[in-house]
């Protein structure tokens, strides 16, 4: 068992590197369209196409990265389930369809996979055996039944022409098969009028729901539209679905706000940022989407995995408001935690950044009014407030659980992950620099440094107070520390007075001084927790300084290549 | 002991040796005589595919009452009828007269009769069977008046003369009316289905598979034969049999939504599933007679599956109904596997033979009027709301306390029945390309 799974690790990472070698290549040299011959059915010829572009190898080679680690991750996780077999099984034909729905660019090899996604899935979320899993389970299925439903509508009418590649659409019908289509997308994506299945769907095991429900199943739907982008490029109703879709993560960036549950968090917040991919698909931007969508997958499902080990200290509980304290005893955790957070908010020069301010900016050339800028500022304020929340839960607060349950960490753990989160730290840069030359700036480096600026600051004010004094770090104060007061009613008034004023005026004045004499013994007895703060500290200091210098030079050296503005919002690639 | 094994072993090898004879026929049929010997005996590929497909089931049959452990004479017996049923169907199916059609399609009743008043479950047998015989017969007969009648006006009864009839366009509505019924019996349609369900709950298990895998077809087979004879009433009626079995099956599947008898539930699925197949029927092109014939074999043989997992688990737990099963499969995750396949196969889960024969029949359906989007939406919805249900409801959450002390016992060679189903519908979608060049009526 344990053979076969370090067999099926390291056989996709090695799958990972080889496709991902592959994309360089298919960004110089355009597609390839393989097809096998079925028979001639009803005068129509069937065929079995499989693309391999850059589309598809991106994100195979990030679905087979995400997945390695998790076939790795569940070995631990789930070592004292039972069912173990069946569920690497489940795991695998789940990865096996979503390559279907990737590798085809006709509806008729599409359909496989994405019913498939559906069921394997469903089975997925119904592992546990216990009642609130199977109400969670039986919301996605009949809900991704909806799509399949839609989807075997489209399939009618290109069968009514004989071809089933979606190009024929183009030519022929009106807006009834794209509508269609749109609808199958938004059940399988969890937009508005079908977004509850989404949240409820995190009743699967967390390795489940970091492949799963972060970053492939929800972003089935978008592929699709990605994929088919040329279809709806035109199309009447994009309006409509902006809105929509700015809708749906409006509402998920206040529900997550106001989220207690861990994980279902996490799954809000993938609603939210659905919500910005597409967005920017429906403002034309295909590209900057598919970018986005692979960033974030990226990220999110460290995240998951991230939750997974928060979960497993707890011994099973997922309600954030014990989960703190392990800020300062796990570095690696830590790590983890911080990296996977700021890349959801979009820090600069962490990898969800790169995407979402291309997106951002772009929102302000191309949207069609203002009341949409609006509503994606909100969202993205919204994102930072729910971010930050996540984080500071996650690492301050109370914690009722007890430290010796910290030894289930070791090194090996985080060695696959640690492929996660590297490529989390620099892939969009790297990705940029690769395959989206040229793209037009308004904002430039400085004004994007200011959002650093604003964090270290904003870090500063909540990390210093228990370095420069570990009495208060230990105060029972601290401990029930809530971001949000406006949203969460508890401590609503403590939070500002207590943290604000009685902190830092008071550690100007009388207390500080007091604390000068008689603090420092206890400063140094709490010298392993200080480490992990000032290793942190070093950390994102190092990252921040970096990456802007690499920012830099690439600028430069685009600037005396002469290559920005080439390609405005399309991407330099053309689909089948 | 010995004696009884042995003669127990040389009446299956008799039956074999028959069966052989009678696949060796076909084949001789099939490479002497090309498409006809002396148009008495006569093969065409519809015939021939669902000639294969009695064998499957009869095969399938066999090993379900080998599993049942029948007493000695019971064996004999079962063997007995299985031969006149199989002689029966083979007669029905290459005979290309009406009148002997009529004849080996009254012989086929009399042994699935027997069956259920024999090995059935319940007293309720009783009327199951009296059920059977009484809608068979009495829609039998009128077939019988009105194909006297056109051979009264001079008509061939040839199914594949009787396209050169002259007077084709001349026989009425009425007396095409008069022969369909008995099909539509025989299918089941709706509103005509009362006799369906009951005898699939009281049936044994023998009886399950035979109705559902082979008697069913014979409906549309049917159908498709005398659609030569009755050419324009095919035409005429489409209209009406698409509204008629499209509504009846969203009714059909809104009462399986609320069955708790599980077997019962197999059955009204299957009236479900042939309200798309008989309106495809109608149309009388290709591939449209393609499609609901390949989804008849497929709805056939997924379940028969069905049916083969309710039995066995009937036999440990002693019960059909859904709230005493519930959550019994997860104490053999291979019964479990099964359930949960068939289950999605009957939903039509893509790269299996359901979905393919049901994409071109809704699709066949759909092109003759878009309006029936809405019917097929919440047809295909309820569908899979109620086959999801059951598959939950055997295979998750936590049976009631009194199995805790029970233990499911499978043995891989009691399943391997559901072996045969699953290849069936799992890979035999690669030949769907040819079965249909070769597709004639």
């Amino acid at each position: 068992m344990f053979l076969t799974v370090y067999f099926i690790v390291f056989f996709t990472l090695f799958f990972f590197h080889f496709i991902l070698g592959l994309t360089s290549f298919f960004h110089s040299y355009g597609e390839f369209l393989i097809g096998f011959y079925l028979g001639i059915f009803s005068n129509s010829p069937l065929y079995i196409y499989i693309i391999l572009d850059l589309l598809s190898s991106q994100f195979i080679s990030f679905v087979a990265l995400i997945s390695s680690v998790v076939v790795f991750y569940r070995v631990f996780y789930m070592s004292s389930d039972v069912n173990n077999v069946r569920f690497l099984i489940l795991l695998l034909l789940f990865v096996a369809s979503i390559l279907f729905l990737i590798l085809s660019p006709s509806l008729l090899g599409l359909i496989v996979g994405w019913d498939g996604l559906g069921i394997t899935s469903f089975l997925l979320v119904v592992y546990y055996n216990n009642v609130s899993s199977l109400r969670s389970g039986l919301i996605t299925v009949y809900t991704n039944r909806l799509g399949d439903i839609f989807l075997i509508f489209a399939l009618y009418y290109l069968f009514s022409y004989g071809w089933m590649g979606l190009d024929v659409l183009l030519f022929i019908y009106g807006p009834a098969p794209v509508f269609f289509i749109i609808i199958a997308g938004i059940t399988k994506r969890a937009q508005l009028p079908f977004s509850s299945w989404l949240p409820a769907a995190i009743a699967a095991p967390t390795p489940v729901s970091s492949l799963v429900h972060s970053s492939t199943l929800v972003t089935a739907g978008v592929f699709m539209f990605i994929r088919f982008f040329f279809l709806f490029d035109g199309f009447i109703l994009m309006r409509l679905f902006l809105y929509i879709s700015l809708i749906t993560s409006l509402t998920a960036g206040i529900m997550a706000c106001i989220e207690v549950d861990l994980k279902k968090l996490v799954a809000i917040s993938t609603l939210r940022q659905l919500g910005i991919m597409i967005s920017s698909l429906s403002l034309g931007c295909f590209f900057y989407s598919f970018f986005h969508m692979v960033r974030h997958a990226l990220f999110k499902s460290l995240l998951f995995l991230r939750c997974g080990f928060l979960i497993l200290i707890r011994l099973g509980s997922q309600d954030m408001r014990f989960k703190g304290n392990k800020f300062f005893s796990v570095v690696s955790l830590l790590l983890l935690i911080v990296v996977a957070n700021l890349s959801l908010c979009g820090f600069p020069f962490l990898a969800g950044f790169f995407s979402k301010d291309l997106i951002i900016e772009i929102f302000f050339t191309l949207s069609f009014d203002s009341f949409s800028v609006l509503m994606l500022f909100l969202c993205c304020i919204l994102s930072i407030i729910y971010s930050f929340k996540l984080l500071f839960f996650s690492s301050f607060g109370a914690s009722l659980c007890s430290s010796s349950s910290i030894n289930i960490f070791s090194s090996h753990k985080f060695f696959l992950i640690s492929f996660l989160f590297l490529w989390s730290i620099c892939l969009g840069k790297f990705f940029r620099l690769l395959f989206l030359e040229g793209e037009v700036r308004i904002f430039y480096f400085f004004d994007k440094s200011v959002g650093v600026l604003f964090f270290l600051i904003f870090f500063m004010w909540f990390t210093l107070p228990p370095l420069l004094s570990p009495l208060m770090f230990y105060d029972i104060i601290w401990l029930n520390w809530s971001f949000g007061p406006m949203l969460s009613n508890t401590q609503s008034s403590s939070y500002l007075v207590l943290i604000g004023e009685s902190f830092w005026l008071e550690f100007i004045g009388p207390r500080g001084l007091v604390s000068l004499v008689v603090d420092k013994l206890f400063f140094f007895l709490n010298w392993g927790v200080v480490k992990n703060l000032i290793f942190l500290f070093v950390f994102i200091l190092v990252i921040s300084m970096l990456l802007p210098i690499s920012l830099f030079k690439s600028v430069v050296l685009k600037r005396q290549r002469g290559t920005v503005n080439k390609t405005f919002f399309s991407s330099p690639f053309c689909l089948p | 002991m010995v004696t009884t094994f042995l003669y127990l072993f040389s009446c299956i090898e008799v039956f074999f040796m028959y069966l052989m004879f009678i696949i060796g026929i076909v084949f001789l049929v099939f490479c002497v005589g090309g498409i006809t010997v002396r148009v008495l005996l006569c093969v065409d590929s519809l015939s021939f595919i669902i000639l294969i497909l009695t064998i499957l089931v009869f095969l399938s049959s066999i090993m379900a009452v080998l599993y049942e452990r029948l007493s000695f004479s019971s064996w004999t017996y079962v063997l007995f009828l299985l031969s006149i049923l199989f002689f029966s169907l083979f007669l029905l199916f290459i005979r290309s007269d009406l009148f002997f059609f009529y004849v080996f399609f009254e012989l086929t009743i009399l042994p699935i009769f027997i069956v259920i008043i024999g090995w059935g479950y319940s007293f309720n047998r009783l009327q199951a069977s009296l059920y059977i015989v009484f809608f068979m017969l009495l829609s039998s007969y009128p077939f019988l008046f009105s194909f006297f009648h056109s051979y009264y006006l001079g008509l061939s009864l040839n199914f594949y003369l009787s396209f050169f009839n002259k007077a084709i366009f001349s026989i009425g509505y009425f007396w095409w009316f008069l022969s369909f019924v008995v099909f539509a019996v025989k299918l089941p349609i709706f509103l005509l289905h009362l006799w369906l369900p009951k005898a699939h709950v009281d049936a044994p298990l023998l009886g399950s598979i035979i109705l559902a895998g082979i008697l069913l077809k014979i409906g549309g087979f049917g159908i498709i034969k005398i659609s030569l004879l009755f050419f324009s009433s095919y035409i005429r009626f489409g209209w009406f049999v698409s509204c008629f079995c499209l509504v009846g099956s969203l009714f059909t599947s809104i009462i399986c939504l609320r069955q708790l008898d599980l077997k019962s539930l197999v059955a009204y699925s299957s009236v479900v599933h042939m309200g798309p197949v008989l309106r495809c029927f109608f149309f009388l092109s290709h591939y449209r007679l393609f499609g609901s014939f390949i989804l008849m074999l497929s709805h056939g043989f997924c379940s028969c599956g069905l049916f083969f997992l309710l039995n066995f688990l009937t036999k440990f737990y002693f019960s059909r109904r859904s709230f005493i099963l519930r959550g019994c499969l997860i104490l053999s995750s291979i019964t479990s596997f099964f359930w949960v396949l068939f289950c999605f196969f009957n939903i039509a889960f893509p790269p299996s033979f359901n979905f393919f024969s049901e994409v071109l029949t809704i699709f066949s359906c759909l092109f003759y009027s878009n309006l029936l989007l809405f019917l097929f939406f919440t047809i295909i919805l309820f569908v899979g709301f109620y086959c999801v249900t059951i598959m939950v409801t055997l295979s998750h959450g936590s049976s009631p306390q009194y199995f805790f002390s029970g233990f499911l016992f499978v043995r891989v060679s009691d399943l391997c029945v559901c072996l045969v189903y699953f290849f069936f519908l799992r890979f035999f979608i690669f030949f769907i390309p040819t079965l249909f060049c070769q597709f004639s009526f």
